[in-house]
This record gives structure tokens, C-alpha cells and sequence, in this order.
């Protein structure tokens, strides 16, 4: 906000877009970044949509990586049976519509606001061509409250006291 | 395969964007791929095929070897350049020595410079972006690239003053 102001009142090239990491895995960036990028119109790049791998379905509870990029490289900080327990929702969602888990993950994303674009990277054509049938996937209000209810963040000072007192607004 | 605003700069960029970090697979990149040129030309034709016409890749990401190879695929396809939106990105080390990372205006001309001027940037093909641990500026040429968006990294702003910084946006 402090580049942005900078930009705007000396009149110079402003940033236009934010390169964030948001997945159903980790929603942070709801808190505060995605309301200052819609209320300045600055566009939203998503990185690691599949919280790198994790939502992509080919790992579950108990079983160790075999290959695959979390086998060699664990950067993000998630937690792993939290992401579990996602998987428990997003697997029968995605075979009763006949997509893939990965599918359903970033047709999740494509359904949020702010979001301008979603960079998704491959190692095998087979996975990204994959994820370019999300953009075929459309959820309806029904999938999209059963997602939020399972990968919803836990309230968090200031936001759940600000929400309190948003009710005495009119309109 | 949608196309939405960049921010307000007017752009359009598909939904999905296409990510480079598996091209090369030099050094620390290698557990995230090993992505060769051949196969990289294969994926970006996958991509551009299905809509895709945003293209993120990084200086950094094998520690250069990523955007060239991109370069080179989309030279390969015989696309037209004009047809792509770019996004590069730079902060993090490219070599040995205090200042071969990091965003002083040294670091981030760099690469400009290494390409004896062929590679020009242009600003209207420029993306900036910043990215939550990251972030974007200007254009950085490298060969087979031709022109590209930017970066700027906020993720240490101790690292450089914002008026340096959006002076960079300016490129």
C-alpha cells in the first residue's frame, strides 16, 4: 500500500499486479492482501494453486511422496493433516463430477474474486493437460459453501471484531 | 479459456497462466524439475493451444536457463512475440558475490545489460507485479526472449528504497 501511495502521488508507474500463493490449502492472503487488491484494482497472479503438489490427488494420508515435487522440495509451510482433511471433501466432490481433484482445486480458484490468473507449471504434459480442463469446471453456489466450510480460515483478531461491529451498518 | 483485466492496466491475460519453474532444472531448482527444451516447446504448445497467452517465468528460475528456454520455445513455435504477455521476475541469486541478488538497481539491470542491448525492453509489453514473498519491475531482456515484463520484490524493502523502486516501474 506504502509502493502504491509512493506511486500515486509522485506520479510514477505503480505496481499492477500481486504474485501470490492462494489455495484452498492456505487462504491467508483473504485477510488483508485480497481486499486492498480489489480495492485498488491491482490484479492477482496465484503461485503454487495445488499448494505445491499437495491438492494435485496424488498424495494421501500415510504414504510417503514417491517422486513428484514434495518428494524433493517441502518449502511450504502447510499443515499436512489439515490438507488431508480437505482432500477428504474435494475427492468425492470431484468423481461425482467427474474431474479431478487438481481440477476442482483451481476451478475453486477461478470462482474467487481478485483472482486475475493462476500460474500453473508442469513437469509432465499429462499433468498440465490436466489442469487446463479447469477452466471447463463451473461450481455451483451448493460446491462452492461446501469448500469454503472446509477450508475456512479460523477468525482472527481484527477481522472477527471489525465483522461484529459491521452489524450495526445500515446497508 | 477466459480473459481477464490485469489489474487497470487494460491488459488481458488468460485465466490460466503458463509457469516456468520446471524449465532447466539447474542446481537447487532440480527436485522441481528437469523440464528440457524439447518437452519445454511441447508444454508451452499445449498452452497456447488451449487459450493460454500469459507467459511467468523468473531470472532466477535455473538461474537463467528458464527464461531463455522459454524464449527459445516460443521462437521454436514461430509465435508471434506481440500475440504474449511476459512476466519475469528478480531478487533472487543468480551467482556468487554480495551483490549478485537482491534489488538494487544493479541487480535488476543486470540482465538487461548482459543481452548487449538486443534485447530491449519495451514498456508496453511490461507486467509489473509484485509477488507476496516476491514481487515484480520493468523488463529484462534475455536472449530468445526479446522483451519481457518485470519484477520487484517486496519481500525486503529495507533492500530498496520504494522511490528506487518505482523509478524501475518507469523501464
Amino acid at each position: 500500500m506504502k509502493a502504491l501511495d509512493y506511486s500515486k502521488y509522485n506520479r510514477l508507474a505503480r505496481f499492477v499486479s500481486l504474485q501470490a500463493y492462494y489455495t484452498l490449502a492456505s487462504r491467508e492472503l483473504e485477510r488483508e492482501l485480497i481486499p486492498l487488491l480489489l480495492d485498488q484494482q491491482v490484479g492477482l497472479m496465484v503461485w503454487s494453486p495445488l499448494a505445491g503438489g499437495l491438492l494435485s490427488g496424488k498424495y494421501e494420508r500415510g504414504k510417503a511422496p514417491e517422486g513428484g515435487r514434495l518428494a524433493g522440495v517441502d518449502l511450504i509451510p502447510v499443515d499436512k493433516e489439515k490438507v488431508f482433511d480437505i482432500l477428504d471433501v474435494l475427492r468425492p466432490m470431484a468423481a461425482g463430477k467427474g474431474i479431478s481433484v487438481a481440477q476442482l482445486s483451481l476451478a475453486w480458484l477461478l470462482h474467487r474474486p481478485a483472482v486475475t490468473t493462476i500460474v500453473i507449471g508442469a513437469n509432465k504434459l499429462e499433468q498440465l493437460k490436466d489442469n487446463l480442463g479447469a477452466v471447463e469446471v463451473s461450481l455451483s453456489a451448493e460446491e462452492m459453501q461446501a469448500l469454503d466450510a472446509a477450508t475456512r480460515l479460523p477468525k482472527e483478531y481484527p477481522g472477527w471484531v471489525l465483522e461484529y461491529t459491521m452489524k450495526d451498518r445500515i446497508g | 479459456m477466459k480473459y481477464n483485466l490485469l489489474g487497470n492496466t487494460g491488459l488481458r491475460v488468460s485465466e490460466l497462466c503458463l509457469g516456468t519453474m520446471t524449465f532447466g532444472g539447474a542446481g537447487r531448482f532440480a527436485p522441481i524439475g528437469k523440464v528440457g527444451q524439447e518437452a519445454a516447446n511441447e508444454i508451452l504448445k499445449t498452452s497456447l493451444d488451449a487459450g493460454i497467452n500469459f507467459i511467468d517465468t523468473a531470472n532466477a528460475y535455473s538461474f537463467g536457463l528458464s527464461e531463455e528456454m522459454t524464449g527459445r520455445a516460443i521462437r521454436h513455435l514461430g509465435v508471434d512475440r506481440d500475440e504474449l504477455v511476459i512476466s519475469t521476475k528478480v531478487y533472487r541469486r543468480m551467482g556468487p558475490g554480495p551483490n549478485n541478488e537482491g534489488l538494487t538497481r544493479k541487480h535488476i539491470m543486470q540482465p538487461a545489460e548482459a543481452t548487449d542491448g538486443l534485447y530491449r525492453p519495451v514498456s508496453y509489453t511490461c507486467v509489473r507485479s509484485a509477488d507476496a514473498s516476491g514481487g515484480d519491475i520493468g523488463c529484462i531482456g534475455r536472449p530468445g526472449t526479446q522483451r519481457q515484463g518485470a519484477v520487484y520484490r517486496g519481500q525486503q524493502p529495507g533492500f530498496l528504497a520504494i522511490d528506487e523502486g518505482a523509478g524501475l516501474l518507469e523501464i
